[in-house]
């Protein structure tokens, strides 16, 4: 979807909202004004993981600011954003999302414009940290050096909850657009991290267009609800100086790079639990000047977490993370085919504003580890950890 | 004796705290008068699906802290007030929505409901202050 395709969908829905009233003693009244700012610390041993931070960084920091404004059924909002991850992010100012909404009834809706990213449980809401115990999301499923390529998308997405009666009910939403990306972003070390490009990395990322939904069941069993999510990629490519002839650029293309996640969320009094596996099986290109080589790949990721609210000021939780890219090269070691991470996580809320936290991770398996200029790892280690803490003030 | 005293101060403190707290109740400003809910269109009001109820934007009013809101939140939508609060600022954050208005008190709640057009808030039944009840 291009950006034209986007600006009539926009026009469209502002125009159907084109009958309320915007009252300017009211106007003032619907307007909502929010954020949030961080500061955290990592500090990672025996590898630089998530990001580099073995000798410990306060490059870990986020801060967020929207305004919202809603009359009828109609509703627009902005978001800026800002987020600093070890060499990533760099304190960017970016709009993390701008929308135009009508909600014609429950069964139904529209939005467009810089959409939220709906994947799973928690792709929409991955810098909303504050609403859970821990400072990361488990890492497989929802790494947090994607963050600036999976936190939104720029399109239309319809959306919906259809009362099932006694079965219970059920939310969708599916949308289309485009993703703007960039060879700055963590995304390009994932083909960084290849031996296909130069240590200068790729210079340019791309994707033709993003299409997908979600799809939960609200069962009638009290508090469990299961998800469906698919989404595709369509022309995704990275290029740049291929390695070893940087002379010449070399790129990764994916003509299709879809993604399939199954959820399940079980609430029971103070307890939150959630469970998600996630697919991805994919051809791939390697393009150069000499010819192309064609491939396949996949990826697997699953997790399963537990919370609980101790009381108004305490929270624990805990996780289990797996990653697998079933890569079945007998060359490669079989600890640099997964990563197994144990997350143990704290949380204090200082005040209704003001969430402390602090998370140990345990991890064996380097599949996710990169060697990078932004994050080196020239020598790697099987097992390894991470400790991060947070401090988020949210209004 | 001693068994037919305790069972008395026992009845005597059961029905006093049934008279100080009756039941929750929802209840709405004024232009919600005659508006009924299923349990299903509640669920979806107050999680944000349904945004406007008789073509006003209905507007969630809070109370910091209120026990017959925790007992209603529970019982209707299944969700702790924290975890209501969650979903909320999950919403408001990242473009899904606007976020209830949050008062101090339940007599705040009911203050605020009576004065907002389209507002809706979660009271003790004895505490409605003539207020429509859309639920109870």
């Amino acid at each position: 979807m291009n950006s034209k395709s986007v600006k009539i969908s926009i026009a469209l829905i502002a125009g159907l909202a084109g009958g309320i009233s915007l009252e300017a003693g009211n106007a003032l009244e619907n307007v909502q004004f929010g954020g949030f700012v961080s500061q955290g610390y990592i500090k990672s041993t025996g590898n630089n993981f998530p990001v580099d931070a073995k000798d410990g960084t306060f490059d870990f920091r986020e801060v967020a600011l929207n305004v919202n404004y809603a009359s009828g059924n109609f509703r627009i909002g902005a978001q800026g954003f800002a987020q600093s991850l070890g060499a990533y992010g760099e304190d960017k100012p970016i709009l993390d999302w701008a929308i135009v909404d009508y909600n014609f009834r429950r069964e139904f809706g529209l939005r467009a414009g810089r959409v939220k990213y709906p994947r799973g449980l928690h792709g929409e809401a991955l810098d909303v940290d504050f609403i859970r115990p821990f400072v990361f999301l488990p890492t497989g499923t929802y790494n947090p050096v994607l963050r600036d390529f999976n936190s939104a998308f720029d399109g239309v997405m319809a959306y919906g909850n259809i009362d099932a009666g006694e079965a219970g009910s059920f939310d969708y939403k599916l949308f289309g657009g485009d993703i703007e990306m960039g060879h700055e972003q963590g995304a390009a070390d994932f083909f960084n991290n290849t031996s296909i490009f130069d240590q200068s990395g790729i210079t340019s990322l791309g994707i033709d267009e993003v299409v997908g939904g979600t799809f939960f069941w609200n069962t009638p069993l009290d508090g469990i609800k299961l998800g469906y999510s698919y989404y595709e990629y369509k022309e995704f490519v990275g290029s740049g100086p291929l390695a070893g002839f940087p002379a010449v650029d070399a790129a990764l293309y994916f003509e299709k790079y879809p993604t399939n996640i199954f959820s399940v969320e079980y609430l029971t009094g103070d307890w939150t639990f959630n469970a998600e596996y996630s697919f991805s099986k994919f051809d791939l290109e390697v393009r150069t000047p000499l010819g192309d080589v064609p491939g396949a790949a996949e990826d697997h990721n699953w997790y399963v977490s537990a919370a609980r609210r101790i009381n108004s000021r305490w929270e624990v939780g805990a996780y289990y993370s797996a990653a697998d890219s079933k890569n079945q090269d007998p060359s490669v070691p079989a600890s640099e085919k997964v990563t197994n991470d144990w997350a143990l996580a704290v949380r204090f809320d200082a005040t209704d504003r003001l969430v402390l936290k602090f998370e140990n991770h345990w991890i064996d398996g380097t599949s996710n580890v990169f060697d990078t200029p932004r994050t080196p790892n020239p020598t790697v280690e099987s097992n390894y950890g991470f400790f991060a803490a947070k401090a988020t003030y949210n209004f | 004796m001693k068994l037919f005293k305790f069972i008395a101060i026992a009845a005597t403190a059961a029905l006093l705290s049934t008279a100080t707290h009756a039941a929750p109740v929802l209840v709405g400003n004024s232009d919600m008068s005659g508006v009924s809910l299923s349990d299903s269109d509640l669920e979806a009001v107050l999680l944000g699906k349904t945004v406007s109820i008789n073509g006003k934007r209905v507007v969630i009013v809070l109370a910091k802290s209120s026990d017959p809101q925790e007992e209603f939140l529970k019982s209707k939508v299944g969700k702790t007030g924290s975890q209501f609060s969650n979903h909320w600022r999950k919403l408001f954050m990242t473009g899904g929505g606007v976020a209830p208005t949050q008062v101090g008190s339940e007599s705040d709640v009911v203050s605020k409901v009576a004065a907002t057009s389209g507002a809706i808030g979660i009271v003790d039944e004895s505490a409605v202050g003539g207020l429509p009840i859309i639920v109870k």
